[in-house]
């Protein structure tokens, strides 16, 4: 199998994204700056999931679907409550 | 051969979405405004996934985890661009600024207008109660 030669260098990549999405995170001006962080780590998230589920286990690939949900559904209520058309 | 072959080019796969994976996020740290951010993010980042899941597809065959890959990947081609949306609209609203260098800004106008609209349908009910 080649993947074993290679699934490092792609497990390097993503988590270096993991770093550059932490830094705008943390540091970001707006609040929707960190909105767009946290939907990009979700989204690295789902990414990580299948490339492990392709080495690892086949299991880790059903973690990919809900957080892709979750990521979707918690973007959109965040961004409805930024807009103020939800009081809390 | 054809097992080499499929091997190579999942692998190429997943080298690609991982590189665009790296780009994007070097350009949601680079770019200086929410809206070029938000730019270099989403559709990259998107690409970077399909590649992956392709690779993935790729190299397991067709079986149950490469169905539900498949699924994750329509999932993400549906809902990105309205995630990304929703969040330029938030931002524009909450006041994210523009970079010093922007040209020209299209919504403001539209933005106007409909205020105006809105002030203007309250006043006539105000008016109709009265």
């Amino acid at each position: 199998m080649m993947i074993e030669k290679f699934i490092y260098i792609f497990i390097g990549l993503l988590c270096m994204s993991c770093v550059f999405c932490l830094y705008r995170l943390i540091k970001g001006p707006s609040l929707a700056d960190r909105v767009m962080a946290l939907n990009t780590l979700t989204l690295i998230g789902v990414g990580l999931a299948v490339l492990l589920g392709s080495y690892v286990h086949e299991l880790f690939i059903d973690v990919a679907i809900p957080l892709a949900l979750i990521a979707f559904i918690s973007t959109l209520v965040i961004t409805k409550y930024l807009e103020g058309e939800i009081r809390i | 051969m054809i097992e080499q072959a499929r091997e190579i080019i999942s692998m190429v796969l997943m080298l690609i979405g991982s590189i665009f994976y790296f780009l994007g996020t070097l350009g949601i740290v680079r770019f200086p405004d929410l809206y070029t951010r938000l730019h270099a993010a989403t559709k990259s980042i998107v690409i970077g996934a399909c590649g992956i899941i392709l690779g993935v597809i790729l190299l397991e065959g067709i079986s149950a985890a490469s169905a539900k890959a498949f699924l994750t990947m329509i999932f993400l081609l549906l809902t990105a661009p309205i995630a990304s949306h929703a969040i330029a609209r938030a931002g524009y609203f909450s006041g994210a600024k523009m970079c010093p260098q922007h040209v020209v800004d299209e919504y403001r106008p539209h933005v106007l207008e409909e205020k105006k609209e809105k002030l203007a349908a309250a006043r006539r009910v105000r008016r109709k109660g009265h």
